[in-house]
């Protein structure tokens, strides 16, 4: 990364509202990079694909903020780690329809342990207008029981106010002071 | 990463049967686990239940209807007939139990190995997602009110906040309805549903939390019927205390934090769907990243005082708050920003501000 631009991750299983949150908050429209399944799995899967998607934040002075959608699927994880490098933070999203939201919490978590070590994280839970449990205090519980701090909120991925708070969080966890009117970059 | 302390505990509830291995199991877990503590039935992870006693039948059939999804240990002789219950069998030492709780075989039961790669799941229609116009419900902002206040602190007690707070307390203990019959009407709080309604509009409500309230009538109601109250006056159980908070704290401090020096957030509020200051992230986020005093905060942050005030009262009334003794290692690794990197986050910050 050159030194006008730094890079956040949106990480989540498949389905859980990246591409969506990437758009919201994107200047120019969200990049998705699909490719065929070529490999053994192609010929049992052949309409397997990957989507990686990335957005574009444009600041004053040709500063850039990158937006990289991690694809959810497993076995693509060689790709988290290439474009974990250089990112400041990840806003993970668990989508509380799947069956079991706790352990794609968890599959996260473990995945990106060495980058969340060192960077910051914060969770958005979508869709509990659809499947309300688990609630919120109960994915608290869960990061408690693994000694995890992080910050954990309902949203609503079409909701550029939620992706908004979301991604203020984020900064914030990062350096609470950073909204200070008279503070210098 | 947190200290361990006893947020780190399995929580666990002890399903009676009147049986001399309650009182046993009940001392256990009150004096000598260092791994579990004893919790009301709504927030247990885990339960345990004397299966061999002549109660035990309907105690069990009483529990998993108010708690059907948690998972139960069975201390038994025999193992149960029934295969979704975990069997500790007897006779049982508290070494064995201690050792169960390190061991804790029904997580295995709920954490199995699941590949992320998952069919999509059928959902029921929604709007497109390009229309981000939809009515979804965010959090709005609260600015503070700019009287000048007499006093700096306020007693939660003699405010709604307190009367809510008990019966809160009677709701989830009973998982019965409860009504709190005030001057504007009934309120009513729905424990399993976790819903208050409240026929209040949000000027009558801040109204109503500026004034002590000495005599309120709080009574069960289980005729209450939750699905006969209009739909626009319903609230989340918490999303309603925490905002009755802050509009009863008004930038004072709730009394009862006054001796306190340091206070740490144990938990992020779902600041997305509940009532905000101007300020409330940071401040938060502050308080979050490590233990600090409000007089830090107000000049770290350039924030009001009153603000900080409100955000901990609101926060002290729903348990997110801890009071660390002394200044204590952050529990949270904060990264370290390059001056380049914070100077471009202020310009996002900004942006995502609308600034």
């Amino acid at each position: 990364m050159v030194d006008r631009e730094i890079k956040i991750l949106f990480g989540g299983p498949f389905g859980s509202g990246k591409t969506t949150a990437i758009e919201c908050l994107s200047d120019i429209g969200v990049v998705r990079t699909d490719a065929e399944a070529s490999d053994v799995v192609g010929r049992v899967k052949p309409t397997t694909t990957v989507a990686l998607d990335y957005g574009l934040i444009e600041l004053d002075g040709g500063r850039r903020i990158h937006l990289y959608g991690l694809p959810g699927q497993e076995r693509f994880d060689f790709m988290w780690e290439i474009l974990s490098k250089g990112a400041l933070g990840m806003v993970l999203l668990i989508d509380n329809y799947r069956p079991f939201p706790l352990r794609d919490l968890e599959f996260f978590l473990k995945q990106f342990r060495p980058f969340l070590e060192r960077r910051a994280l914060v969770v958005g839970v979508t869709k509990m207008d659809l499947k309300p449990k688990p609630e919120i205090e109960e994915y608290q519980a869960f990061l408690e029981k693994k000694t995890l701090r992080f910050p954990i909120m309902e949203v609503d991925a079409r909701s550029r106010e939620d992706i908004r708070l979301l991604l203020q969080t984020l900064l914030y966890s990062m350096d609470p002071t950073l909204g200070r009117k008279d503070a210098h970059g | 990463m947190a200290e361990k302390n006893s947020v780190n505990k399995y929580r666990v509830h002890l399903i009676e049967t009147d049986s001399a291995l309650d009182r046993m199991l009940s001392f256990f877990f009150t004096n000598l686990a260092s791994n579990a503590t004893l919790v009301p039935a709504e927030h247990a992870e885990i339960a345990v239940i004397d299966y061999d006693a002549p109660k035990a039948t309907a105690a069990l059939d009483r529990f998993r209807k108010q708690v059907p999804d948690c998972p139960i240990v069975a201390l038994a002789y025999d193992a149960p007939a029934e295969k979704n219950l975990l069997h500790l069998p007897k006779p049982v030492t508290l070494d064995q139990l201690e050792k169960f709780f390190d061991d804790a075989p029904w997580q295995a039961l709920q954490l199995e190995p699941q590949t992320v790669e998952t069919e999509l799941q059928t959902e029921p229609p929604r709007s497109p997602k390009e229309d981000l116009t939809l009515p979804v419900q965010t959090s709005t902002v609260w600015n503070l009110p700019q009287d000048q206040l007499s006093e700096e602190l306020y007693d939660a007690r003699h405010y709604l906040q307190g009367w809510l707070q008990r019966a809160y307390r009677q709701a989830n203990l009973t998982k019965i309805p409860v009504r709190l019959l005030l001057p504007e009407g009934p309120l009513y709080l729905y424990p399993r549903e976790k819903v208050v309604v409240t026929p209040m509009t949000e000027a009558f409500l801040i109204e109503t939390c500026r004034r002590p309230l000495e005599q309120v009538v709080l009574e069960a109601a289980p005729e209450a019927v939750l699905s006969e109250h209009e739909e626009g006056s319903h609230f989340s159980m918490r999303a309603f205390l925490w905002q009755v908070a802050l509009y009863c704290s008004r930038g004072r401090l709730e009394q009862a934090l006054v001796k306190k020096e340091l206070f740490l957030f144990k938990r992020w509020p779902n600041l997305t769907r509940w009532l905000r200051t101007p300020s409330a992230l940071p401040i938060v986020a502050f308080f979050y990243n490590g233990p600090h005093r409000i007089e830090e905060a107000t000049t770290d942050l350039a924030v009001p005082q009153a603000e900080v005030q409100a955000l901990l009262s609101a926060a002290a009334a729903l348990d997110l708050l801890a009071f660390p003794k002394k200044e204590i290692t952050s529990p949270v690794e904060v990264p370290q920003l390059q001056r380049q990197e914070r100077s471009i986050l202020r310009g996002f910050l900004k942006r995502l501000l609308g600034i």
